[in-house]
């Protein structure tokens, strides 16, 4: 992932991202921290295409995203895994169809679907809630859906925006491991969080931010 | 619904239920008007097709001597014309009778009366009253033909107006269904938005979301211009009912062609064509404002 000088502002309104350059390699496990509006969950939002910059580039997997088609663009997207901070789980589908939406939405159906995300439910701890509703979960258990949802089409690259927000600090703990082994089956990971401590007991590379421009790449 | 999958990412929302309910009303109200269409051309194809087959020719009052002379002379003429394929001189009798109820029987009389003969003509003759006149000119100078030329221009052109009318009825029926079922679409979207764009971030190509609502509308559409369709059948079959026991000379049986059976079994086609198509547009239109 490649970003030269980009820029973000949402609409006519002031400038939230300015000027950020950086370049993460493939395969590397990156921490995005700053404090609350620093811009973090924005940055996220050029990392994962869900906004364009209104000035400078974007590479990702090698392709410069501006001008790509809208079903390269969406292709893109299934190589990226986002767990967001709000989860933003389908509340009327159980865990199991939530989970395996992105292996649906390219055509893939039957028992090996639900196979797969069986299996990546039991590995977040939540094999008896196949069929729950997110309704019904705990903050910490949606986010451990969200997570399954992330990682089931095998990603190149997760983005979790604030993932042990809503867990307590053992549970946090057990997420990053698990970010660490997708990490070394080479998933490009990124991680944004306010929780330094997170930060310091896990010796990975940090981007931090501060009032929309990018202090120090470490 | 039992028709939903499981998965299906778009849930069930009231914004959905209005689309058969909307095409379900377009359908009923399209199909009466074509069929009142259709019953209206056919009426007045026959009756022009009666009014065309039959003339009418009027001789000036004649003297006594020389009438029944003359009038045998002219139908017999007639009736050797090709193209005729009856003429009759009316009786005076049955002329008089005719005017009775309008001048009464004490002055009748007194008025020299026209003689009337009617004369029939062979379906498809291409016998025109102008050569009839011609031929009429050489022995009765002084007679009139009345081809109903005037009424039936009317009529016909009251059928037109009215196929028309129904052209442009079906027409904004059409309309209004894009328009309600583009916005109807837009509120089901809006109702949606958090699921759409979960969708879109997960990599769903704008194809694979129009399909997954599409589906749904389809299944939807179907049912509510079938029902349409019912409702209108239901209804026809009532009025032809209704006509069948009262007595209406104009418009006489009311049914219809195996061509506008089929005519009217496309029209929930074309609806549910029409609306399909309008759904994909507008969901393509409203996903292309996502980046």
């Amino acid at each position: 992932m490649r970003f030269r000088a980009v820029d973000l502002r949402y609409g006519s309104g002031p400038e939230i991202l300015r000027g950020l350059s950086f370049h993460l390699m493939s395969g590397s496990f990156q921490f995005l921290t700053g404090p609350s509006g620093a811009g973090k969950t924005s940055l996220l939002k050029l990392m994962y295409l869900a906004h364009p910059p209104s000035g400078g580039a974007i590479e990702l997997f090698d392709q410069v995203v501006k001008g790509l088609s809208r079903d390269q663009m969406a292709a893109m997207r299934r190589r990226i895994g986002v767990v967001f901070q709000d989860f933003r789980l389908i509340d009327h589908l159980s865990c199991i169809d939530n989970v395996s939406l992105p292996l649906r939405i390219v055509g893939e159906e039957g028992k090996s679907v639900n196979a797969n995300a069986r299996e990546l439910l039991e590995w977040v701890g939540l094999d008896g809630k196949m069929n729950s509703k997110p309704a019904t979960l705990s903050d910490g258990e949606k986010q451990r859906v969200s997570i399954a949802r992330a990682v089931i089409g095998r990603p190149d690259l997760l983005i979790a925006d604030e993932p042990t927000g809503n867990v307590d600090g053992d549970q946090g703990v057990r997420l990053m491991r698990l970010f660490e082994e997708l990490n070394k089956i080479g998933t490009t990971v990124i991680i944004a969080t306010h929780d330094e401590g997170m930060v310091a007991r896990f010796s990975h590379p940090v981007l931090r931010l501060k009032e929309g421009c990018l202090t120090r790449i470490q | 619904m039992p028709f939903l999958r499981r998965h299906q990412a778009f849930s069930q929302h009231a914004s959905s239920q209005i689309l058969p309910i909307i095409l379900a009303v377009m359908v009923y109200l399209s199909g009466l008007v074509v069929i009142g269409a259709m019953i209206l051309d056919s009426s007045i194809s026959r009756w022009s097709g009666n009014l065309q087959a039959n003339l009418t020719i009027q001789l000036g009052p004649l003297s006594k001597a020389g009438d029944k002379e003359a009038l045998e002379t002219i139908v017999k003429m007639l009736d050797e014309m090709e193209g005729v394929d009856s003429a009759r001189a009316l009786p005076l009798e049955e002329l008089e009778e005719l005017l009775v109820p309008w001048i009464g029987g004490d002055v009748l009389g007194d008025i020299p009366l026209p003689r009337l003969i009617d004369v029939r003509l062979e379906p498809g003759a291409k016998l025109t009253s102008h050569k009839i006149m011609e031929r009429l000119a050489e022995i009765a100078p002084n007679a009139g033909i009345d081809d109903h030329s005037e009424w039936i221009n009317s009529v016909l052109k009251l059928g037109h107006l009215a196929r028309v009318i129904a052209v442009a009825v079906v027409g904004l029926i059409l309309f209004v269904a894009v328009v309600t079922v583009a916005l109807s679409t837009q509120a089901y979207f809006a109702v949606h938005q958090s699921t759409v764009e979960i969708m879109h971030v997960i990599g769903a190509s704008d194809r694979y979301i129009a399909n997954q609502f599409g589906r749904q509308a389809l299944t939807l559409g179907i049912f509510g211009s079938f029902l349409g369709m019912g409702l209108t059948l239901i209804t026809f079959t009532l009025v032809q009912e209704v006509a069948a026991d009262a007595t209406v000379p104009l418009i006489g049986k009311i049914w219809l062609t195996p061509l506008e059976w089929m005519t009217l079994g496309l029209l929930p086609c074309v609806v549910t064509l029409v609306s399909m198509i309008t759904i994909r547009l507008t969901i393509f239109f409203t996903l292309a404002r996502l980046y």
